[in-house]
């Protein structure tokens, strides 16, 4: 019998592997057979959903997960200021949206979601400003395609092999005065299961399209999009909530020599298993905090008694020991969408007007004079944070043969400092490069999408089907491309040994994408982006 | 039958399931948690704990690796709460489209007089913890920053910039917004609180305490859904003043 020892926490740490001695020191993977003999094996992602925990025993916060405004705002024009939100507008004479009725539906705004692991169903809100004075606004009128990127397209009826993701919005709204109201698309866990595994963190791209046609000079515009998941996680009472068995998972049977064993021996066996389970990380000492030695004050489990998160991330202090974060909760940090010059000047709204996103940089020159579009956001870093994670859309206007798209970050504290970024990469390249304004940046690649079968040929309208190619009646004119994940490395790990680790605070996110044609030497002026998500990336 | 035979006769743990993103490039799953919380049990005895520590060889120790893994997310549970970031995340807001870095072009210039509706923002606002217990009673609220600034060259600098708010209950399809929910705020920005016109100011509005008018049905929710909106003023004719962007917070919790 080996007398105990400390399990260090610096195991943690995912590149570093275990020797043949230590791994004979315990025999501690009864963790998961102990769970499994106890509780069954049922997927502990599906039945907890990340939450974290206040100081007085606990709650469940149910973030949003889409959450996008669309504000007043310039015409790109410059001619003046667009009114509160976007329209939904009415179709040229001759012309209807309303695809029942051999029309075309129009796409009024796309954005990327983020799903963390454990979602089972969505509601998707649309909020519609209108002003009561010409007639009911009838839903259905708005529908929604939920899908993986691959599947991105432009039409609605484009997608004739994923109606089982489309769902049209709930209720009537009857004619009064000026309202603003809330159109519920809702898909259940049914149909989003179709999208991937439910207990995994999962990216789709939501893309709502009007198929109403709105009656001449009616004022109806879209406010918002608002995203939740359909159900809150389980309410437990606080006496239930503590180092009790999950009332919904069951033991599984216990097959011995002479087969499944009886209850009575079952429920012995389980308590023992209960105790060895709360032994082995009750009385286990713990380890000190500079992750090596063993701290016998403290036991490796710890009844919690003050607020924390889940789920812990090990950070290194200054001086090389260890403690955990325990703060990262992956949701979107931005997911943001870029519906711009809808036919703000006119109420005939066709549909290749639909959606343009905005311009990545005025200048289709050599140089961009300083004139990037810079995307600014305000977003909270813990200090256990080791990247982030960044995916965008965009549209390229060229048909050049090569174009080198190049994202570029920086983040800083609110407060003001240096940027805590240290590079950027993508699964086919990296980059510690720093331009001469302070932004890391790397090269990005497009992903293949229905739109653009040829992702080889980078960010172009070459990429795109051609006209010969595309599904009858289908305009592709401003379909977008999305983009491969880019990485941004944070101070962790540091990259030198004189770069601090950045300290928890909120952080300004800035962005800046440019699309340059390689052959001609010059920038795509016509390049636009169209939606943006930033996630949390890996722990330290 | 000794604990090492019950663990391993016929049955070799199944390899967990490592969460996967459907595309490639990303970085493992972090929003899961291990269910042994839920497993410990009170019951402690100590005299169990020798049949636990046992010496191992062979293949018994393949998967050990990933256990001490596992084991370390129970320690991440386990954590040291200095730094606990409750409520990190903000809830919602608005930014303004862009920022060409060219004079100011984008943002949003406001210039009336009188309040005019800039934005409706969704936000998921908790107001209720875990155990039914009123939002006010845990602190929550909400906590609005806003970005701002001068205008763009060749405009005044403005007087005073007047943002408003109201939270109103997002319901579902059939009629306006609900109620409002909580108290209204106001917020007044002299100039001198705002940064040059090429660079933005952060402003800490009011702290608003959601569930104070909350209504009966608030306490009902983990958390509700609601619909912020945001309108601006300037105090003085012909004044105009940047509005950048909006974020709500939640109060949090610093290092302990």
């Amino acid at each position: 019998m080996s007398s105990i020892t400390a399990i260090p926490d610096s195991y943690l740490e995912p590149l570093r592997g275990l020797s043949a001695a230590e791994k004979k020191v315990l025999f501690l993977d009864n963790d998961e057979g102990i769970r499994d003999l106890i509780y069954g094996s049922r997927a502990i992602e599906e039945a907890a959903p990340p939450h974290d925990h206040a100081e007085n025993g606990g709650e469940v916060l149910a973030y949003h997960i889409l959450s996008v405004s669309f504000p007043r705002r310039k015409l790109e024009d410059g001619t003046g200021t667009a009114a509160l939100g976007i329209p939904l507008g009415t179709p040229q004479t001759g012309e209807t949206f309303d695809s029942s009725n051999g029309g075309t539906s129009k796409l009024v705004a796309s954005a990327p979601l983020f799903l963390p692991g454990g979602t089972r169903n969505l509601y998707v809100f649309a909020l519609i400003s209108w002003d009561g004075n010409s007639g009911g606004l009838d839903f259905p009128g708005l529908a929604g395609i939920l899908s993986p990127y691959a599947w991105t397209n432009y039409k609605e009826e484009d997608s004739p092999s994923y109606d089982l993701e489309v769902w049209s919005s709930e209720g009537t709204i009857s004619t009064g005065a000026a309202v603003v109201a809330a159109a519920r698309l809702a898909w259940t866990a049914n149909q989003l299961d179709r999208l991937g595994d439910p207990a995994l963190d999962r990216e789709l791209e939501l893309r709502l399209f009007q198929n109403f046609d709105a009656p001449s000079g009616a004022a109806r515009r879209l406010l918002g999009l608002f995203a939740v998941a359909g159900a809150s996680p389980a309410t437990r009472a606080a006496d239930q909530n503590r180092d009790k068995p999950r009332a919904e998972l069951q033991p599984v049977d216990i097959l011995g020599s002479t087969g499944a064993l009886t209850p009575s021996v079952t429920s012995t066996i389980r308590r023992q298993m209960n105790q060895h389970a709360a032994a082995a990380l009750g009385l286990a000492p713990g380890v000190a905090s500079n992750g090596e030695s063993v701290d016998r004050r403290r036991t490796f489990r710890q009844i919690i008694e003050r607020g924390h998160q889940h789920q812990g991330i090990l950070v290194p202090e200054d001086d090389g020991s260890f403690s955990c974060d325990g703060a990262v909760i992956r949701r979107a940090l931005v997911a943001q969408c870029f519906p711009r010059n809808l036919g703000e000047n006119t109420s005939h709204v066709v549909d290749g007007d639909a959606y343009r996103g905005i311009r990545l940089h005025p200048s289709g020159g050599a140089t961009l004079d300083g004139k990037y579009l810079t995307l600014r956001y305000r977003v909270p870093i813990p200090r256990g944070l080791g990247s982030l994670v960044l995916r965008f859309a965009a549209y390229a206007g060229t048909s050049d043969q090569r174009t080198a798209m190049t994202a570029r970050a920086k983040l800083s504290l609110i407060s003001g400092g240096s940027s805590i970024v240290t590079g950027m990469r993508t699964p086919r390249r990296s980059s510690h490069a720093v331009d001469a304004s302070g932004f890391h940046y790397v090269e990005v690649s497009p992903l293949p999408n229905d739109a653009y079968p040829r992702p080889e040929r980078g960010w172009t309208q070459a990429a795109k089907l051609q006209a010969a190619e595309a599904p009858e009646g289908v305009d592709l004119t401003w379909a977008y491309q999305i983009s491969e994940p880019v990485e941004i490395l944070l101070t962790h790990p540091a990259v030198k040994s004189t770069d601090d680790p950045h300290p928890t605070g909120d952080y300004e996110l800035a962005l800046r994408f440019d699309l340059l044609r390689q052959d001609a030497g010059v920038y795509d002026e016509a390049a636009r982006l169209n939606w943006l998500l930033v996630v949390p990336g890996r722990g330290w | 039958m000794d604990a090492r035979s019950l663990f391993f006769r016929g049955r070799r743990r199944a390899p967990r399931r490592r969460p996967e993103l459907p595309l490639e490039g990303f970085p493992p799953n972090l929003a899961h948690e291990t269910a042994f919380y839920g497993a410990a049990i009170p019951e402690l005895a100590q005299k169990n704990l020798s049949a636990l520590v046992l010496a191992t060889t062979g293949e018994e120790l393949d998967d050990l690796e990933q256990t001490l893994t596992d084991l370390g997310d129970v320690a991440g549970h386990r954590h040291d709460t200095r730094r606990g970031l409750l409520r990190w995340q903000g809830v919602g807001g608005w930014t303004a489209p862009a920022d060409l870095d060219d004079g100011g072009r984008e943002g949003y210039l406001v210039t009336d007089t009188s309040l005019t509706d800039v934005a409706v923002i969704p936000v998921r606002a908790p107001l209720r913890n875990d155990y039914g217990v009123a939002a006010s009673s845990f602190d929550f609220g909400i906590i609005p920053f806003f970005r701002v600034s001068n205008p763009a060259p060749g405009y005044a600098t403005y007087t005073t910039l007047t943002l408003k708010g109201v939270f109103k209950r997002i319901t579902n399809g059939s009629a306006a917004l609900g109620a409002q929910v909580g108290d209204a705020f106001e917020v007044s920005i002299p100039a001198k609180d705002a940064a040059s016109a090429l660079s933005r100011a952060w402003v800490r509005g009011p702290r608003l305490d959601l569930a104070k008018s909350a209504g009966a049905d608030a306490v009902n929710d983990a958390a509700a859904n609601l619909a912020l909106t945001l309108s601006a003023r300037v105090t003085t004719a012909g004044d105009k003043a940047t509005l950048w962007e909006v974020y709500l917070g939640l109060p949090r919790r610093e290092a302990y």
